[in-house]
């Protein structure tokens, strides 16, 4: 599962939403996530990428898409990502 | 659905699972951590929307195989006495489900889902064979089980039965361990940022357990629980007081669940985490319970 892939399954199971909605311009305000919704995906990231997403990322308006989410992630995966038990 | 925890029945589950939280019986506490009143477990909560869910699950002609995934997550604590209204809709293959308050507001409190998953994370040993298998081990207390039986004869589903077990034996077992890790994180954190040494984390943590469940997450193999479903559904005919308890001790396989270690983010003066409990019947993955928490290093209101 890649960093978008990932951002998608993840928001399906917080958000009551139309995959097809979930565009990588998408802006995280207009999903409206709360705090606990971004602590569950930091958390999530971490646990699948190994790789922590600063909160200021967010409350600076660095990170203000689902796409530039998933370009983060990216950026900062050294091993592959990891892949699920058939 | 309406669903009301009064006292009574909060008291009930703090005994089954050990988790004496005084959020959950002392208002002046409660008050200190940001309630107007008294709050019901999460797990509590969720036990009945579980049941729920399974059995229509099972009933359905969308009734799932392989896996199964039930997730929650806590938006905002039920009060005790309140009276809570859960609507779901199906998504998909999945079951999509929300817990708010009865009255005008509709506060969340739940939001989740339960339906298929293609598989379960490859970080989670298959078998307790495994190299990266963890040290913490434990084997699943069966008078725990009949405690439940007791205590819940009204849950009929194996899995649910299973979860809220693991579940208290991690309360008793398990969380000290995972609190003592917490503790260390921070103190890395800090000594990694040159900080000084924050002693308040360690006697706040230690001493008030500033820390809530935010979510709850359980895959549980479809086909295992179907069979064991069967089975206590069979009996239950034969035998109107059979329960998960009966079907699990006619079934002599070795059950034991293992601690893994914990996902931890420290941002700041907050702690978030996830906690992984694999759960194991004849040496088999056949269940895994992934607990997100938070914790604060601040005597703020933890709970807005």
């Amino acid at each position: 599962m890649n960093a978008d892939e990932f951002l998608i399954s993840s928001i399906l199971e917080l958000k009551d939403i139309d995959s097809a909605e979930l565009t990588p311009d998408l802006t995280l305000e207009k999903l409206a996530l709360d705090s606990l919704d971004y602590v569950e995906i930091q958390v999530g990231i971490k646990k699948h990428f190994g790789v922590d997403v600063p909160t200021d990322l967010f409350t600076s308006n660095t990170i203000k898409t689902l796409g530039e989410l998933g370009s983060y992630i990216d950026s900062r995966t050294e091993t592959k990502p990891v892949p699920l038990n058939a | 659905m309406n669903l009301t925890f009064d006292f009574l029945a909060v008291r009930r589950w703090a005994e089954f699972s050990g988790d004496f939280n005084p959020i959950h019986f002392d208002l002046a506490h409660a008050h200190k951590v940001g309630m107007n009143k008294l709050i019901v477990h999460g797990m509590l909560a969720l036990m009945p929307i579980k049941q729920m869910l399974a059995r229509d699950g099972r009933t359905s002609t969308r009734a799932p195989a392989g896996w199964i995934k039930f997730k929650a997550a806590f938006r905002h604590p039920l009060a005790h006495d309140n009276n809570h209204l859960l609507a779901t809709h199906a998504v998909g293959d999945k079951t999509s489900f929300q817990l708010s308050s009865g009255d005008a507001n509709r506060i969340e409190h739940f939001r989740g889902s339960f339906g298929p998953v293609a598989a379960m994370p490859s970080d989670v040993p298959l078998t307790p064979q495994s190299p990266s298998m963890p040290d913490h081990r434990f084997a699943l207390d069966r008078a725990q089980l009949a405690l439940f039986a007791q205590t819940y004869a009204d849950i009929s589903e194996y899995w649910v039965a299973l979860d809220a077990v693991v579940f208290a034996q991690f309360m008793r077992s398990g969380l000290p361990i995972v609190e003592q890790m917490v503790v260390d994180a921070y103190a890395t954190s800090q000594s990694a940022r040159s900080a000084p040494n924050d002693t308040d984390f360690n006697f706040n943590f230690k001493s008030n357990k500033v820390v809530v469940q935010t979510s709850h997450c359980v895959t549980v193999d479809a086909t295992l629980d179907a069979m064991l479903s069967a089975k206590l559904d069979s009996t239950l005919d034969a035998t109107p007081n059979s329960s998960p308890d009966a079907t699990l001790n006619s079934d002599k396989g070795d059950l034991h669940w293992a601690l893994m270690p914990p996902v931890l983010l420290i941002h700041g003066t907050q702690v978030s985490g996830s906690v992984s409990l694999p759960v194991y019947h004849d040496n088999r993955l056949v269940m895994l319970v992934e607990i997100g928490l938070l914790a604060k290093v601040s005597h703020a209101p933890l709970l807005q």
